[in-house]
């Protein structure tokens, strides 16, 4: 029972995960500038004040250009912080000649042309590239979707054990049980109260199961948030949350009805062993 | 008179008993009994009293013959009618059959909950029939902590605590000393006064003639009815 909330619950992260991808890279493009390279200090005021020009007129193109909703141009200071990760916090990254980067948030991909944008960018410098996020978003989201199937096929996979469990036990303790059953049934114990009677211990077992499955899993939310960072892991949390609002409850279902087949399994599997062997 | 008393509970016509290997248990056997009647029966060991008391509790099918149960020809009853006509009988097993892991309370008030009568009300039932049969001083506990004789009260309170139309007792006194035997069959008499149909089968005839009852006598494969002095019919 562990296993299956555990693998419910990486199905809602991850169906929260690409929600947020989605949210954020289906609308969102990037305009790429490419950095100059100063020869000598001399070149540093002309390159200023050309890289100003450039902005100022890119600026100018964006306000004109229809569909847009808001431009960002990121900071250097962010930029940096982007390639921190990889190169470290060395003082030689503020010398390094970064591209700037404008983030354009658009009101909708029908309205915006990107095409005509990136002609119109290329004529004031061949050197700038719009970056257009969606064929990132769409090898992102055939990856994820590997990964949706797969972890639907280890639900799936863990309910049909659960049930073969089941179904093996209950013939099992109905064999080892045979005088009892048989006792039963001489005192007019119906097969269907025979039945019932494991089906509640199905019940029993899949409550105890789901209990003890909720507690595991938030000890291992609990161990994975404190082996990483537990302020990223909260915020990552409150991040993807309202992506999958509803998907949450996936968690409560998913026990629920794993319950339901466990008691259907019991129920079943004594009726026709009780058929068969008695 | 009880309610449906008079009328024809069992009735073997020209029934047979044959078990795999070709070997006859018994053959031709006729005879009814009417409701709220008493019956012994009797016969040597083997003679086939406890397969008799299997075919009227449908634990077993005769190979030949027909058996009518509550007006019903026993073959026609489907697997899933069998415990609607055991609701109606109840048995008391040679061996006792107790459950072993429930408390003596428990396995009395068992019938009553399989018939839907709820926990506490089937305990309280329990607690009395005990207390009937001598036992209330035994209510917690298990079978195997009983006495031969204790079980075998135990299981008469278990068989009789539903009430049921027909009683069959197989060697319910083979267990306890004469003066228990007696003090059962004075708590199946009580029974058979409330309209209950009572068989006990026995190899002990001296018991039976001690009662003034039918005796349907197994010897030989064959049935022989012994009717109470100035009784004219079964």
């Amino acid at each position: 029972m562990y296993l299956a909330i555990l693998a419910t619950f990486s199905y809602c992260i991850l169906q929260g995960m690409i929600g947020f991808w989605a949210l954020g890279s289906t609308q969102s493009y990037t305009i790429e500038i490419p950095a100059q390279i100063k020869v000598d200090a001399s070149d540093s005021l002309e390159m200023e004040r050309r890289e100003s020009h450039e902005m100022e007129y890119i600026a100018a193109v964006l306000a004109k250009t229809p569909g847009i909703k808001s431009v960002e141009v990121l900071p250097r200071e962010e930029s940096l912080a982007l390639l921190e990760p990889w190169l470290g916090s060395g003082t030689f990254l503020k010398d390094l000649p970064i591209p700037k980067l404008i983030d354009i948030k658009v009101v909708s991909n029908l309205k915006f042309n990107m095409a005509q944008l990136s002609a119109t960018l290329e004529r004031i410098n061949p050197h700038i590239r719009l970056i257009d996020h969606r064929a990132w978003h769409q090898s992102v989201a055939s990856s994820s979707t590997i990964l949706e199937t797969t972890l639907l096929f280890i639900i799936g996979f863990i309910v049909i054990s659960i049930l073969g469990t089941i179904a093996f036990t209950t013939q099992t303790s109905l064999l080892m049980h045979r005088s009892i059953i048989e006792i039963l049934s001489l005192i007019g114990a119906s097969d269907n109260y025979i039945a019932q009677q494991f089906q509640r211990y199905a019940l029993s077992m899949g409550i105890r199961g789901s209990i003890i499955g909720f507690i595991l899993l938030v000890l291992t939310v609990i161990s994975w948030l404190w082996f990483f960072d537990w302020d990223k892991g909260a915020s990552f949390f409150n991040i993807i949350s309202p992506q999958i609002s509803w998907l949450w409850l996936l968690i409560g279902i998913v026990p629920f009805i794993i319950i339901l087949l466990m008691m259907f399994s019991a129920h079943k599997t004594t009726k026709s062993t009780l058929e068969k062997a008695f | 008179m009880q309610k449906g008393a008079g009328q024809k509970l069992i009735r073997f016509d020209n029934v047979g008993l044959r078990f795999p290997g070709g070997i006859d248990v018994f053959k031709n056997i006729n005879f009814s009994l009417l409701q709220g009647t008493f019956h012994f029966l009797t016969g040597p060991s083997g003679a086939g009293k406890s397969c008799m008391l299997r075919l009227i509790h449908l634990s077993e099918r005769q190979s030949q013959g027909t058996i009518s149960l509550f007006d019903r020809d026993s073959t026609t009853i489907k697997r899933w009618e069998v415990p609607i006509f055991r609701t109606k009988m109840s048995v008391v097993f040679q061996d006792f059959r107790l459950i072993p892991h429930l408390s003596a309370l428990d396995n009395v008030a068992l019938p009553l909950q399989i018939r839907g009568v709820s926990t506490h009300t089937s305990r309280k039932q329990a607690s009395e029939l005990l207390d009937w049969v001598g036992l209330s001083d035994h209510l917690d506990l298990f079978p195997k902590a009983l006495s031969g004789g204790q079980m075998q009260r135990v299981a008469i309170a278990r068989a009789v605590i539903t009430r049921p139309q027909l009683l069959l007792a197989d060697e319910p006194t083979g267990n306890v000393d004469d003066q228990n035997a007696l003090k059962i069959m004075y708590l199946f008499e009580e029974l058979n006064k409330t309209g209950t149909t009572v068989i006990i089968a026995t190899h002990n005839r001296s018991l039976a003639k001690e009662f003034p009852y039918s005796e349907l006598y197994l010897h030989d494969k064959t049935l022989t009815v012994n009717l109470p002095k100035g009784a004219k019919s079964i």
